[in-house]
């Protein structure tokens, strides 16, 4: 097995919960992004319509950071971009409890559907009135490990969120990432299964 | 800080069930006729309420309020944690069970409407013990209960038990509500963990001794010296 | 959006299908994934194709700009039993042609690019 093949790693969550901003922050390349002008009022000029595409390289592997959009009608994206994924980063906004219900059926519309590792971030902890973390983690019926507060515009505040995912992941099985290699394979079998609807 | 929300965003119930382990008081402003309530509550038992500043003591009344506001579907709450001995302390009502009573299914879909589980999302038994259910939920429990047992999701289940999808999705609703369903989370279904990720997170066994290190413990690594340095 | 935008949009989309009768549908949708006009013979959901051809246009957007390849004009999708084209109309729209796998291909982009450029006008 080639021991530099790329593994991945997913961000999801509603609009504005600042998941191309994480990418942005953790990425050692550019970031894709696809972001479009917005048509409709979701209290930020630019959405995302396809990905957003980041790159880390830890220890000479590649971690390939895919970015979903946020918005309901993409939501054929989440399945295509979660396949196959060693772990999947779950943002919502703390300042807006009005985005958890559908945060939260997102999240368990993925996880009860495919089996892969996630954590739950709470961002914009840096604001002054935003829901800690172990109380979004009552609403999500979540232990509070998988719960933790993001500033996504900060790098350090993202790395460290990375390692909880990944610390998540070792604790579920150790190999996890050896089982997954040979599934993963950038633009072949990443694009298998698209939702039937 | 705080919780804080509208119940335009969460129906009563959910935000009764995730302060379900905590002690402190909660805060309406504005709620329909009300000006402002106050509900002094620990673990989900409500134990004083206050209504325009005004305490209530009789049980029956405090019920009825609970009913009354199951149905408003816009408020501004906040709620802060308080000790146990800076509550007021003269009822003591299951607040989950109150507001789970039955009401007719249209005046519930478009209550819980936005709130609903998709039906594709499959649920199953969460550990917790029966509580209380009204006669309706009941029912639907003991047929659904075997179902549920190995991960279903509404559709499916509408589908078992020749039941409406809109009742079952409810129902589900409901259920989870009072902590006796979950949703099934796949990744405890496959392969072969080494540790239940969601009765013991993130706690990191070691790593079986051998000639190299994990992949994930190389990333974590690696991580973790960006840490450092940056 | 104005009844004379929409209206002006779905006359576009009549006269292409005009033009080409084989076309089996045809949509525009804008850049951020919504349904702007519409005529698709189908049961297929408009919500759904508008917001997948604004992935596929914003896709293939980055990818242009990676490969040194110009502003987008078009992409398409190939299957045994069809073809989609998806052509981009200015900076705000997506037109989306239908057609099945057999078309003249040439016929197709010399009227769906007029199309397409009218489009942006409107828009
Ligand atoms: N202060 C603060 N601002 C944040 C944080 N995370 C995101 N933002 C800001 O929130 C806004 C939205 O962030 P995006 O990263 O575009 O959100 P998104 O999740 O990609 O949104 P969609 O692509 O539309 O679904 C941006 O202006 C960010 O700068 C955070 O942790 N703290
Ligand atoms: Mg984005």
């Amino acid at each position: 097995m080639n021991e530099s093949k790329p593994l991945k790693v997913v961000i999801s969550g509603p609009v504005g919960a600042g998941k191309t901003t994480f990418v942005q922050s953790l990425s050692e390349i550019p970031v894709v992004n696809t972001d479009e002008t917005a048509s409709e009022d979701i209290g930020k000029a630019t959405t995302t319509v396809a990905l957003d595409f980041g790159m880390l390289t830890l220890d000479g592997i590649p971690i390939h950071l895919f970015g979903t959009p946020g918005q309901d009608r993409f939501d054929f994206m989440w399945e295509i971009l979660c396949e196959g994924a060693l772990g999947l980063m779950l943002l919502v906004a703390g300042d807006r409890p009005q985005d958890f219900p559908h945060a939260r059926r997102i999240l368990e519309f993925i996880t009860s559907r495919i089996a892969v590792p996630f954590l739950l971030g709470v961002t914009r902890q840096d604001l002054p009135r935003v829901w800690e973390p172990e109380d979004v983690a009552e609403y999500f019926d979540l232990a509070p490990e998988q719960v933790i507060g993001i500033n996504a515009t900060s790098s350090t505040s993202s790395l460290l969120a990375t390692v909880r995912l990944l610390e998540l992941v070792e604790a579920y099985d150790p190999f996890y990432a050896e089982n997954l290699q040979g599934h993963y394979d950038f633009g072949g079998t990443v694009i298998k299964s698209v939702k039937k609807t | 800080m705080a919780v804080f929300g509208n119940l335009t965003e969460f129906p009563l119930v959910e935000v009764i069930g995730m302060l379900e382990r905590r002690c402190g008081i909660l805060r309406f402003s504005n709620l329909g006729s009300y000006r402002s309530l106050e509900f002094h509550m620990n673990n989900a038992q409500l134990q004083g309420l206050l209504v325009n500043g005004n305490v209530i003591r009789d049980g029956m009344q405090a019920k009825n309020l609970l009913l009354e506001l199951a149905n408003i579907r816009d408020g501004q709450f906040e709620f802060q944690r308080a000790p146990v001995n800076a509550l007021i302390n003269d009822l003591a009502i299951g607040m989950t069970q109150t507001l789970l009573q039955r009401a007719t299914l249209d005046d519930e879909w478009h209550n819980f409407r936005e709130s609903l589980p998709d039906p594709e999302t499959r649920f199953t038994l969460a550990t917790q013990e029966l509580v209380w259910l009204d006669d309706d939920l009941q029912s639907f429990w003991f047929q659904a209960e075997p179902l549920l047992e190995y991960g279903i999701n509404c559709n499916d289940l509408a589908q078992r038990l020749q039941l409406e999808p809109r009742m079952v999705l409810v129902s589900l609703y409901k259920l989870r509500a009072a902590g006796i369903i979950r949703p099934v989370r796949r990744m405890q279904e496959v392969s072969n963990p080494r540790l239940d990720i969601a009765a013991k997170p993130a706690i990191v066994q070691p790593v079986p001794t051998q000639h190299k290190p994990t992949l994930v413990s190389r990333l974590l690594g690696a991580l973790r010296l960006i840490g450092k340095t940056s | 959006m104005s009844v004379g935008k929409q209206e002006a949009l779905q006359n576009a989309l009549k006269s292409l299908r005009i033009a080409i009768p084989e076309v089996r549908g045809a949509l525009v949708a804008s850049t951020d994934g919504l349904p702007m006009a519409q005529n698709l013979s189908g049961n297929e959901d408009p919500n759904r194709v508008a917001a997948m051809a604004a992935t596929a246009l914003g896709l293939g957007k980055r990818i242009s700009d990676t490969l040194n390849g110009g502003t987008l004009t078009e992409t398409s999708v190939s299957g045994t039993e069809g073809q989609i084209f998806l052509y981009a109309a200015g900076n705000k729209g997506v037109l989306v042609v239908v057609t099945p796998a057999n078309v003249n291909i040439g016929l197709v982009h010399l009227e769906a690019r007029d199309a397409a450029r009218s489009i942006a006008n409107i828009l």
